[in-house]
This record gives C-alpha cells, sequence and structure tokens, in this order.
C-alpha cells in the first residue's frame, strides 16, 4: 500500500514542479487528501528518492527519473484507455497504477509507438518523453496519426476515431469513413480532401483531428 | 425548388409504386426523368432534390407510379433528406424498390441493399454509371453479385439512356435481397427484446426497425407515433445495450454492414489496373494546346484586372500595359505547365480528372476562380442586366405615358463595326399602349391609373415590368452560368476552396450554394438557404444575404458606375463590402446561440456539361422563380403605392435627410433614391447617381461621395421581395430583427467610410 502511495506522491511532486521537481508538501497533501504524507514524504526520504527542507519536497536524482516513468506510463495508459479502447470512466482518471506499473518497458514504447508518442494526456497534462519519442522525433513518423497530421499523397487505414459527435460519426461513417478503410491524402489545403476508392470526399474540423490512421509508406 | 412535400394523390387508379432509392448524386433524377417522361431538377451537386417528385410509368399495362426520393447514404435518419427518403419507404402502399448505385462506389450502394433487405422490400438494383466505372478499370462480376444478393442487377448509363428498358422490366421481377447479417450477441439480444416490444402493425420487418432504434434513431420514434411508455422502454433496452460497446452503438453497426458488404464484394469487384487514358490526340490536344492557352488567358485577365485596380497610381502606357498583360500570361502559362507536366502528363489520368484536381488546387485554382467571376460577370452582369434589360425594358415594356421610339431589327458582326438594318421596328412598348387603353376611360391623373399604370408605382408599369424587363434577363442568364458550375461539378470544388472563409463567418463550404445563388438573386438565394444543416447557420446565411451580398441587377449597375470612374474606387468598394460580411458574419456566428455544424461533402467527378440540361434546368428554374417573385414584386408595389399616395413615404423622407447630410456627407435630393431601395436595389443606384451628377452640375461626381452611396445602398435594407422571403423562411420576428440591424449599420458604416475617405485624403 505504502509503495502504491509513493508512486502517487511521485507523480504529483512531478506535476506540481513542472519538471524541476520541487514542490510544497502542504500543496502536495491537499492534493492527495490523506493526512499521512508526512509518514510518507519521511518514507520516501529514507529510501533516497526526496531531500526534505522545511517545507518543501526535493527530488533526488533517483527519484526524479522514477517519477518520470511513473507518470509517462500513468498517462499513455489514460491515453490507451480514452482513445483506443474508447472508454470514458472517471476510474481511470485519478490513481496511478491501474495496471501499467505492471506492464514491462518495452510494452510502454509499443503503446506510446501505436498511439503516435502522445504529447498530453487525455486531461491535458503533459506526457514525459521516452526513448522511444526521442527517436521517432528523429527519425520515423508515428506510425498511427490524426489524418491532419499526415502529408498530401500520404496512404494509411482508419484504425480508431475519437470524434464524439454523434451526428459527425454518423456522417463519416455513412459516407464509408470506418475502420479498416483505405484512404489517400488528396490535398490539405485549402480544405483536406480524401481519396476513397473511387470518391474524393471534403472535410474540415474535428473529422479531420479525430480520425486516426496506419500510415502505410 | 426544395420543398419538401409528399403529395398523396388518388390511389385507387394505381397499380403499385415504384420508388427509386440510392445515395446522393448517383443519377436519381436523371432515371426517374427517363422513366416517366417528367423533368426533375437534375445537378451534379449533392443535395438537389428535397422535394419528392411522383410520375407514371412510360409504357407499361399497368397504371405504375413511381417515386423519386432524396439521395441517402444511411436509411436512419440524421438529415431531412435521409429522413424524407425514409419515411416513403415506411408507408403502408404496395411498393417496390429500383435501387440506384454508382456502381463505381458499389460498397456504399450495397450498405443501403442491406437496410432495405432487413426491412424485408422487394428490390431490383440498377448499376448506373457503368461507363465512369469501366473508365476507372474496374470490373464487377454481375452475374455473381446477382446470384449472392438473388436480386436483378441492370448496367445502366442513365445520361446515355443506356439500360432503361432493361431496368424498367425488373420491376417485374423484385425480390428481398438475401442478405443476413449478424450483428453480435450483445446487439442480437437487444434487437430480438425490442422485436418483442414492438407494436404489430409495422409496415416492415420488426427486425429493421429494432436496429433503427438501436442506431439512435429518435425520428423515427416520431413518424411511427410510438407513445412514451413504449419509447421509454425500448430506450432503456438501447442504452442497456450501449454500455456494452465503446463505441456509439449506431458506428458499431454500420461497422458491421460494411465488414458484410466487403466480404460480398470479395472476388467480385476487380481493378483491370491503370485507368482508361483519354485518346492521345485529345490528350496531346490538351496538353500541348487548350491548357497553355487557357492558362496564358488566365494570366492576362488576371494581371489586366490588377492594373485596372490600381490604375490610378500606376499611369502604365499602352504598350507598358501590354507587355505587362502578356509577361502576366507567360508566367501563368509557365506556372499551369509546370505543375501539369510535372504531376500529370505521366500519370495518365482522364483529362476531366486533372480539371477536377486543378480547380480546386491551392494554389492554381484561385487564379482560375478570379477569372470564372469575370466571365459570370460578362455574361450576367453587363450583357444579361446591361444591353438585355436595356432592350426589354424601355423598348418592349417602355413607359405608359412616353413613346419609346421603336428600335432597329439588325445584324452585326461582333468586334467591328459592320451592322445591316432590316428595318426600324415602330413598336412604342407594351406600357405605352396599355396607357393608351387606360386613357380612354380616365385621365392619366385618376386613381385607378396611377395604381396600375402609375410612373412612381403602379402595378404594372413598375412591379410586372421590373420583375419581368430586368429580374428574368438577369435571372436567365444567371442561371445557365450557375448550371455551368453546378454540372461541370464546379460548385462543390467552389465549396472547398472558399470552406475556411466560411468558417470564420461560422457558416462553411455548403453556403456556397446559397452565397453564389445571392449574386444572382438575393430572393431566391434567401429560399435555398434550406440546405443548410442547423438553424443558426440559416440565420447568418439569409442575414448576410441581405446586408452584404449585391444581387446582379444591383452588381451590374454598381461596377458599370463605379468602373468608369477607376478601378481604385470599384476595389475600395468591394473591399469594404467583403469586410462588412465578414464582420457581422463573424461576430453574428459569436453573438448567436447555437451550433454550425462540420463540413463533409462529396466532391461529384468533374463532368462536360449538357448544354440541353442546362438550358432544360434554365428554363424550370426560372419558371419556378417568376411564379415565387412575380406575386411579391407586385404586393410591393401596391404597398409602395399606398405609401406614396398617403404622403407617408415624404415625412420618412423628411426624417432620414439630416442623417443623409450631416451624417453621410450627401446631397438630400439622394435621399428619395435611398427610399427606393426596398423595391429596386439597382434603380436606386441610377437614382442615386442621377441625383449626384445633378449636384455637380457639370463637372465630376466627388468619387468618395459616389463610394459612400453605392456603399450604404448595398448594405441597405433588402428588396421587398427578399424581405416577404425572409419573414417567410426565418418567421416575422426574426425578419424585423434583422431589418432593425440592417439599417442604421448601413448608415453608420457609410458614415464611417465618409471620415475614413476623407481622412485618407483619397
Amino acid at each position: 500500500m505504502i509503495e502504491h502511495r509513493i508512486k502517487e506522491v511521485l507523480e504529483h511532486i512531478w506535476t506540481a514542479g513542472k519538471g524541476r521537481g520541487m514542490a510544497e508538501m502542504e500543496f502536495i497533501s491537499e492534493q492527495l487528501r490523506t493526512e499521512f504524507t508526512n509518514k510518507i514524504f519521511e518514507e520516501m526520504n529514507r529510501g533516497g528518492l526526496v531531500n526534505l527542507d522545511e517545507r518543501k519536497v526535493k527530488l533526488t536524482h533517483a527519484g526524479g527519473e522514477k517519477a518520470e516513468l511513473i507518470t509517462r506510463r500513468h498517462r499513455l495508459a489514460e491515453r490507451l484507455i480514452y482513445d483506443v479502447l474508447n472508454i470514458r470512466s472517471d476510474k481511470f482518471e485519478t490513481n496511478t497504477c491501474q495496471f501499467e506499473c505492471f506492464l514491462p518497458d518495452d510494452v510502454i514504447s509499443a503503446i506510446c509507438t501505436l498511439l503516435g508518442h502522445p504529447r498530453e494526456c487525455p486531461h491535458g497534462k503533459a506526457i514525459p518523453m521516452g526513448k522511444c519519442c526521442k527517436k521517432a522525433r528523429k527519425d520515423i513518423k508515428a506510425l498511427i496519426a490524426p489524418l491532419s497530421e499526415l502529408r498530401q499523397g500520404d496512404v494509411g487505414r482508419v484504425v480508431y476515431t475519437t470524434i464524439k459527435d454523434q451526428d459527425s460519426l454518423d456522417m463519416i461513417s455513412g459516407i464509408g469513413i470506418l475502420h479498416g478503410i483505405e484512404l489517400k491524402v488528396h490535398q490539405k489545403t485549402p480544405t483536406f480532401v480524401l481519396q476513397i476508392g473511387e470518391s474524393q470526399i471534403a472535410l474540415d474540423g474535428d473529422m479531420v483531428s479525430g480520425i486516426y490512421v496506419r500510415c502505410k509508406n | 425548388m426544395h420543398e419538401t412535400k409528399i403529395k398523396i394523390p388518388d390511389s385507387k387508379a394505381i397499380d403499385y409504386r415504384i420508388a427509386l432509392v440510392g445515395n446522393p448524386n448517383v443519377g436519381k433524377s436523371v432515371l426517374f426523368g427517363l422513366l416517366t417522361g417528367k423533368y426533375v431538377t437534375v445537378s451534379n451537386y449533392p443535395g438537389t432534390t428535397v422535394e419528392v417528385s411522383r410520375g407514371m410509368y412510360v409504357g407499361s399495362n399497368e397504371t405504375v407510379e413511381v417515386v423519386d426520393t432524396p439521395g441517402a447514404n444511411s436509411l436512419i435518419s440524421h438529415s431531412e433528406d435521409e429522413r424524407v427518403a425514409r419515411d416513403i419507404l415506411l408507408r403502408d402502399e404496395e411498393q417496390k424498390i429500383i435501387q440506384i448505385i454508382d456502381a463505381k462506389n458499389i460498397q456504399r450502394g450495397l450498405l443501403i441493399t442491406t437496410q432495405l433487405a432487413e426491412m424485408g422490400l422487394p428490390v431490383s438494383i440498377g448499376l448506373n454509371m457503368w461507363d465512369e466505372t469501366l473508365d476507372r478499370g474496374m470490373t464487377i462480376d454481375t452475374d455473381k453479385l446477382q446470384e449472392k444478393l438473388g436480386v436483378t442487377l441492370t448496367k445502366t448509363i442513365a445520361t446515355q439512356k443506356y439500360g432503361i428498358n432493361t431496368l424498367r422490366n425488373s420491376a417485374d421481377s423484385v425480390k428481398v435481397p438475401k442478405i443476413n447479417i449478424d450483428y453480435g450477441e450483445d446487439i442480437e439480444e437487444g434487437i430480438k427484446k425490442i422485436e418483442a416490444l414492438l407494436p404489430d402493425n409495422l409496415t416492415i420487418k420488426k427486425r429493421a426497425v429494432a436496429i433503427m432504434v438501436l442506431s439512435f434513431d429518435e425520428d423515427l420514434e416520431e413518424t411511427l407515433k410510438f407513445d412514451k411508455q413504449l419509447t421509454d422502454s425500448i430506450h432503456k433496452v438501447r442504452d442497456d445495450v450501449q454500455t456494452k460497446y465503446g463505441h456509439s452503438l449506431s458506428y458499431v453497426i454500420i461497422r458491421k454492414r460494411s465488414e458484410y458488404v466487403d466480404n460480398l464484394l470479395k472476388g467480385i469487384v476487380s481493378y483491370r489496373g491503370k485507368e482508361e487514358k483519354s485518346g492521345a490526340i485529345a490528350r496531346n490536344a490538351f496538353f500541348f494546346f487548350i491548357m497553355p492557352l487557357i492558362s496564358f488567358f488566365i494570366g492576362l485577365k488576371v494581371m489586366d484586372l490588377l492594373m485596372f485596380m490600381i490604375s490610378n497610381y500606376v499611369m502604365a502606357s499602352g504598350q507598358t500595359a501590354l507587355i505587362l498583360k502578356l509577361a502576366g500570361g507567360g508566367v501563368s502559362v509557365g506556372f499551369y505547365s509546370f505543375y501539369l507536366f510535372a504531376r500529370e502528363y505521366k500519370s495518365g489520368r482522364k483529362i476531366t480528372s486533372i480539371l477536377g484536381t486543378l480547380t480546386m488546387h491551392p494554389g492554381l485554382a484561385w487564379p482560375m476562380l478570379l477569372v470564372v467571376l469575370w466571365g459570370i460577370y460578362k455574361i450576367v452582369g453587363e450583357f444579361g442586366a446591361g444591353e438585355c434589360v436595356d432592350f426589354i425594358e424601355s423598348k418592349i415594356f417602355g413607359s405608359s405615358l412616353e413613346m419609346s421610339g421603336g428600335f432597329n431589327f439588325r445584324v452585326f458582326i461582333p468586334f467591328t463595326d459592320i451592322e445591316y438594318i432590316f428595318t426600324h421596328v415602330n413598336f412604342q412598348g407594351i406600357n405605352y399602349y396599355l396607357g393608351l387603353l387606360f386613357q380612354k376611360f380616365m385621365s392619366a391623373d385618376n386613381i385607378i391609373f396611377q395604381l396600375f399604370m402609375g410612373e412612381e408605382a403602379g402595378i404594372v408599369q413598375v412591379g410586372v415590368t421590373y420583375s419581368i424587363a430586368i429580374i428574368l434577363p438577369i435571372v436567365g442568364f444567371f442561371f445557365v452560368s450557375f448550371g455551368l458550375m453546378e454540372d461541370s461539378g464546379y460548385l462543390p470544388r467552389l465549396a472547398v476552396m472558399l470552406n475556411r472563409f466560411f468558417k470564420v463567418i461560422g457558416l462553411n463550404g455548403k453556403a456556397v450554394l446559397p452565397m453564389v445563388l445571392g449574386l444572382g438573386c438575393d430572393t431566391m438565394a434567401t429560399l435555398t438557404t434550406r440546405i443548410l444543416d442547423t438553424r443558426k447557420e440559416r440565420i447568418i446565411s439569409t442575414l448576410l444575404l441581405a446586408l452584404a451580398v449585391p444581387c446582379s441587377a444591383q452588381l451590374g449597375v454598381i461596377a458599370g458606375i463605379l468602373g468608369s470612374v477607376s478601378g481604385l474606387h470599384l476595389t475600395i468598394y468591394f473591399a469594404v463590402i467583403f469586410f462588412q460580411m465578414l464582420l457581422v458574419g463573424y461576430i453574428s456566428s459569436k453573438v448567436l446561440k447555437g451550433e454550425g455544424s462540420d463540413f463533409l461533402m462529396e466532391m461529384p467527378p468533374f463532368r462536360r456539361p449538357k448544354l440541353t440540361n442546362i438550358l432544360l434546368k434554365t428554363y424550370y428554374r426560372t419558371k419556378w422563380f417568376l411564379k415565387e417573385a412575380v406575386p411579391l414584386f407586385v404586393l410591393g408595389t401596391f404597398i409602395l403605392f399606398i405609401l406614396t399616395k398617403l404622403g407617408i413615404l415624404t415625412y420618412i423622407e423628411l426624417a432620414a435627410r439630416p442623417v443623409v447630410k450631416h451624417f453621410l456627407g450627401l446631397p438630400v435630393e439622394t435621399t428619395s433614391g435611398f427610399l427606393l431601395g426596398f423595391l429596386r436595389r439597382d434603380y436606386a443606384v441610377v437614382s442615386i447617381f442621377k441625383a449626384l451628377e445633378e449636384k455637380a452640375g457639370g463637372l465630376v461626381i466627388d468619387p468618395n461621395q459616389l463610394i459612400v452611396a453605392l456603399v450604404v445602398i448595398t448594405l441597405f435594407v433588402p428588396c421587398l421581395a427578399n424581405f416577404f422571403v425572409m419573414i417567410k423562411e426565418r418567421g416575422a420576428k426574426t425578419a424585423f430583427c434583422m431589418l432593425a440591424f440592417i439599417i442604421p449599420f448601413a448608415f453608420l458604416v457609410g458614415g464611417i467610410l465618409r471620415y475614413i475617405l476623407q481622412w485618407l485624403s483619397i
């Protein structure tokens, strides 16, 4: 239990310090809404994860690395649940360590790649970059990307959509944009035009940013 | 044009009915015309049929009625079109279905077939646009598909009348398609539960209704008149099933259907590889002769227009101007040729599809758009609104009190001075003869004479003459050019080009239809705002049409007057009007409640328009327009007559004078011109111009005064007919609110513009 709590605290410090690794103790206690935070801080201090000041808690190098990893895993998991499994439930919003803590590193990288190395969790908080993201930034195009990030002439298959509006969803599915459909970007400006089979379809707004495709090379 | 009426004709005399069903823009209306011999407006713009047409089958022993339905991508209703189409299928009538499928988009067509099969309706399928399918190197094994589906398939090419008889005969052998889709355990269980709840008197299979309910089709529940108890219990089942899926149920259901169709088509659809190339001669002529010529002209014209705009500042002599224009043409040839040879020459695509891409290209399409607009202005604004109107108004109709003087019947060779006069026609104008007839019974001062033949507001002299002599030629020529844009497939491409601009003002690319029509006639354009998806969009477009889109009657006169002053002033005029449109559109999109909608439109292939279709369409549209507009013009004139006779007009004029004089800085004589704007937007322009001219005496009119006056008259009140249509479409309250905004706003803009022009001392 305490182990679980520590992970949570690490994520909170990381978030509050915006990467600087420092936060007010009182602020963290408030965020966690428990009275035992002092005990947890001490435990963490003993483990060499944080240094304690009078009012502040500061991550050590080891603590910082661990915090970043935990945050990254947690927020990627949220993205996965939200985008791919398409589940909108409050249960997933707060707790660290649903299942992601038990996944090996390479699985996390694979998830990250699958999602197209996302930069933000569904609540708009930053996701720390992993090795795979840094590499992808350099040379590899994301495997899965929203239509808006494709280039003219790119070909891809629809993998999932994040469109929430029922009417828009019905419109695109009615016109034939469904999972597994192969499409080509005919042009991006002035308006997005897709080539699907023998027809060309112009679309914009949420539909362009909400349709995710796996690119073909 | 866009009525949603469903007339139920005498059903005794009819043996059975055939409903034509299919996706948008697959050619249902053309086939309807061929099957019934009745004309419906046919267009290469999706969503044109909202009205439901009915006609009798030609050449059959039995009495068969054919119903043309609006195009629908799904029989679950999301839009007005889909709801209308679906409701026709739900009605309790002896009904057979002919489904039209665009063969090159057979997957999408068969999605509808699956729904028809679930409804238990007997179907025969026409695979239309067979020629385009072959051109694209696509083959469909129809025998195999026919066997799998168990329904008759007919290959048709509606525009060439190919396969029509076979399709007609296939109505005798309609069958329910052999399609059974398993939607998965959870949904199937939900279907069973809902089926058990549904009443027994449904016209289609319960399974189909259950699936529609699960797809969140709540209009259906209304159509079938479910009571609250039933609705609540089926919603409970639906919501239970929904919790088992991450995606919306309707999406899951469509996916299942789509998977089924994909499996069905395995081994049936194949590609021969490359699509058919156009013939070598046509191709080379296109690349080496036609396109260079066209692009040269585009460059030349764009340069010409540019120089016209800044003509006051750059005093290019004749020779420099010519060199600049030629250079413009040369640059343009360079750009277009580079694009065509780099991207298209080796791709082997058809010329029409190259044009289709070119007309919505991010860069190259804009100069083309400019030239297209210029061309329309030449046809509609100069020829239609200028020469034709002049002739018909002054010579054919004339005036009730003065002789028109007759006209010469002559032939001439364009661009030369050569002409030959056959004879002088001594016709003094219809109104003159009518005036003489009236004067047999009464004097010209009599109130009855004034009511019909009066120069100020006589119903015949002003109302009827105005609608036929002025509006008819303009609208007629406008419909011809509009038809060309529509049938070639240019209009949807224009929607793609202008979508971003429309987004800023709270609309989307779809609004291109009413807005472009507004350049022809705002009254008619206001009627077509119905095609927009949300109420907010319809209000914004109605407001902008009334405020900022000058109709061609007005535009022709304004461009003529300002163009003769200087290009710069014409440019300022357009810039101001455009900026007002942007400003008002932007603010109203923020202020008005409700939602805009996302843009989704299928681009029909670029096609060579058929002249007969365009002329026919122009005829029917003009007829429809006259039917709608003439009574309104007559009513408007009548109101104006009463206002004049009671002297109310004089009071309004007196009240408006200070504003006109002190705020706009215009001579008081122009006031009556502004009031005229309510009836004749173009006449108001002329009258203001004349007032300014008189005031200036022998001197040149102050161009700034002219711009201020013209901007105000453009923004100021829509014409009476337009206002009536606004009331009819949006309700009296909204229409009066718009009017209450437009009038002070127009004067405000005019006043501000006056001070800005003074300050800049242009």
